[in-house]
Parts: structure tokens; sequence; C-alpha cells
């Protein structure tokens, strides 16, 4: 589980992130819906780790990190136990689709059965097994995107944040990402995804965050997508369907 | 006499000076590559190598070879009270200039590489040596190969500034030629025609690892 409390960010003196608190548990999928810069990517960057907010406090597997302590300390073994996709993907342009996916495992891990099994298996999935030696610029983005979610997949995280990873998926290859989200929550990974679909997080989460200018505007369970408690968010919402 | 004809008449000599100069390239260029490289990737990971490294750059790049060359040779070594063949001096000081140069080109490659790929390795749990060696130099190398191979051919160039040390290459015989038969113009072009011949070579290996070894990773 990780938990979060009282998160802010600025860059420039402009508040990003403005006194966020939630909890992403082991199990769940949190989809995370607002407008285009409304914070989903800053709060993404924040929740892996990979910023520091300005203050609040990040709870995560027995870690406590308190980010108003001068002498905050992260631990190394954070990543990939949180880990990103990140809505921009950033393939390693130098590697093919298959050291993409292979570079963060060692020897020892890429050789057993259930590694070899589960890439297999999310490969044909997504039908990508003629796409592997070819390198991120040679796909599609669509293509693209299905490697990145593989990749961050085949990490077994604890917690995995999704950013608009099906933006440029097809019907059919979003009701497998949505399939494998629901295998993978089995097995106990928590997830947030950040997503404009609202067929996708009604279909998938068991969570709703709604974030506008830095601030959650709404969080509750699947059933918010109905019965909205705030008016901005029955409003948005309304704009979706 | 042509140029042909001084060729052809002093190619004995005019060959030991080219394997001389060839032979400074062959020590200079791998130390510069690999030193270079080195220095440039630990001062990226490190700030104050990093500034250190680029102190000596700066240093180094303003200050003429001749300089250095000079210094090395005569109060250095008066100094230390050794005596160094020319030729391992000459090695010393252009390697110098050669390692500081390249450090510095992948030291600004490094800092202006796009960090979006480093993030997504630090949240895949790479570690940032595998990021470096990867990720980072791989994708490098096609962006700073052109300034790689001018420096290549620079420090070529150098190397006819050794002559003031005495050491025995191609510019250097080609004065003794000169004094001998006083034909400047075309004994310098001849000079010429073998640094252009070597500068060729060096192009050709450029071009060859080009596109052997590095990929256009534009997206479409």
């Amino acid at each position: 589980m990780l938990e979060f409390k009282n998160i802010r960010k600025s860059y420039n003196e402009l508040e990003i992130i403005k006194d966020i608190s939630g909890q992403i548990n082991s199990g769940e999928i949190t989809a995370l819906i607002g407008p285009s810069g409304s914070g989903k990517s800053t709060l993404f960057r924040l929740l892996s780790l990979l910023e520091d907010a300005d203050s609040g406090i990040i709870n995560f597997n027995g870690y406590t990190l308190d980010f108003s302590s001068r002498k905050l300390k992260k631990p190394t073994v954070i990543w990939p136990k949180i880990t990103l996709v990140f809505q921009q993907l950033y393939l390693w342009p130098n590697l093919t689709m298959k050291q993409n996916i292979m570079l963060p495992h060692k020897n020892i891990e890429r050789d057993s059965i259930e590694f070899k099994t589960k890439l297999n298996d999310l490969i044909e999935l997504f039908e990508l097994e003629d796409y592997l030696d070819r390198y991120p610029n040679q796909l599609s983005i669509g293509q693209r995107q299905r490697i990145a979610l593989i990749r961050g997949l085949m990490l077994k995280p604890d917690i995995l944040l999704l950013d608009e990873i099906t933006s440029s998926l097809d019907v059919e290859h979003i009701q497998k990402v949505k399939s494998v989200l629901k295998t993978e929550k089995e097995s106990g990974t928590g997830f947030v995804v950040a997503t404009h679909l609202l067929g996708f997080a009604k279909s998938v989460a068991d969570n709703i965050w709604f974030i506008e200018n830095g601030r959650f505007v709404e969080q509750g369970s699947i059933k918010s997508l109905d019965k909205p408690k705030t008016e901005r968010f029955a409003e948005f919402l309304s704009l979706m369907e | 006499m042509t140029v042909l004809e001084i060729l052809s008449e002093y190619r004995v000599m005019f060959l030991e000076g080219l394997s001389t100069t060839l032979l400074l390239c062959l020590y200079i260029y791998p130390l510069g590559l690999v030193m270079g490289t080195i220095l440039g990737s630990i001062g990226y990971r490190y700030r104050i190598t990093g500034l250190l490294t680029r102190a000596f750059s700066t240093l180094i790049s303003a200050t003429p070879i001749l300089v250095i060359l000079f210094w090395l040779h005569y109060p250095m070594q008066y100094i230390l009270d050794v005596v160094i063949d020319p030729f391992y001096t000459s090695v010393f000081a252009i390697s110098l200039v050669a390692i500081f140069l390249i450090s510095d080109i992948i030291y600004n490659s490094l800092s202006e590489f796009p960090q979006q790929y480093v993030s997504a390795a630090k949240v895949c749990g790479i570690s940032s040596r595998t990021i470096l060696l990867r990720i980072q130099l791989p994708i490098i190398v096609r962006q700073v190969l052109p300034s790689i191979i001018n420096i290549l051919v620079v420090i070529l160039q150098t190397t006819l500034f050794t002559s003031l040390i005495s050491v025995n290459e191609l510019f250097r015989v080609s004065q003794q030629i000169n004094a001998e038969i006083y034909r400047p113009v075309e004994i310098y072009t001849a000079l010429g025609i073998f640094y252009i011949g070597i500068s060729l070579v060096i192009f050709g290996i450029a071009h060859f690892i080009k596109i052997k070894y590095t990929r256009n990773l534009s997206e479409n």
C-alpha cells in the first residue's frame, strides 16, 4: 500500500499540486480523471518518487518519506516496486522492443520459466510477436504503448502508475488492457490509471480520483461515477460521456 | 622539381615522418577517446569532478599546444630532473589536450541528454551504471561523432608542433627536405597531401562507424 498525505509541489512559485492526500491499495485499481493540465502527470512523478514534493508525507512498504524534513533519505529499493508508464512512453530509442523489455531484468530472472511464460503471454495477447526486433521509431504509437505497458507489467511492481496508456489504442486492445489489469490486480498489484475514457474507468476501476487545478475535487469508490458528490465532477463526467 | 618528383625522391624520409605521425596518433587517439569518455562520464556523475574537468578543459584549450609542449619538454623535465624521449612527451602533451577536449564533449552531451529516458530507466530499477553504458552513451555516440572526428583531425594537425621538440614527424621531415632543396611550395603541398590523406581515412572510418553501429533514432 502507498499512502500520501498533504502533498504539495510548486514550480517557479506556481503551485501545481495543492495539499493532496490519498492511498493506493494493493489489488485495487484507481482511475485518475481530470482535465489536461490538472496535475495528473506531476502527481505521478511525485508518487513514483521521481521528483520530491515540497511538503507532505509518503508511506510505502514500511518506508516513510517526510518531504518537510531536511534530512530526506530515499530508500534505494523503491524502484521498480513503484513504477510508472509515462504518457510519452520514453522507450529507449537505441534498443529494440525486446531489449526495452529485457534491460531492467537480470539474466537469471529472464531465464526463469515464470518470466518467459508471462512475457510470451503478454506479447501474444497484444499481437507483438513480429515487432520485437524492431526499434521504437519503426513502430506505431499504439504498438509502442503496448510495449511500454508490457515493460511496466514485467517489472512485477507493487504499485504501477499508468499515464494515459490507452490513448492510442483501438477498442480491441483497450479490452485486452482491461483484462490484463484485472488479472494483475488479482496478484496484488495496486494501479492508478490516468484516463480520459469513462467506459474504461467504469469497467476496470475500484476507486476514482477526480483532480482539477492540482486538487482532488472528489475521491471515492467507482460508484462516484454514477453518483458524483460534487457538481464540478458531475459536470465533467457529463462532458466525458 | 615537381611535387610528385619530391615525393618520389624523398619517399623514404617522408615515409619515416609519416610513420612517426601515425604512431603519435596511434597512441593519442585511443588514450584521448577512452580517457576522455571516462572523464566526461565521471564528471557528469560527480559534480566536483565535473567542475574540475571543465576548468582544466578551459585552461588547456586556452593554452597553445606549443606552450604546453615547451613547458613539458624543457622546464618541467629540468625541475623534475628527468629526461624523457620527446616522442613520449609529445604523446603525453597532446593526449592531455585530446582527453580534456573529448571529455568536454561527452560531459556536455550527457548533461543535455533527454532526462526522460533516464527517468524511465530509473523507475524500472535500472542502475546508474547500466543507464550510462546501455542507454546514454550509445545514444550520444551518433550525436558526438562529428565533433569527435573534428577533434581527431585537429589532433592530427597538432602533431606537427612536436617538431618543436625534435620529434621526427612529417612536418619536421618536410623542414629538413626544404633546408636541403629549398622548394617550400612543392614540399608543403606534398605535406598537405599526406595530411589530407590521413584525414580522409579518419572521415572514412567515422562514416563506417556511423553507418554500421549507429542508427537514426528520431521518431516519425
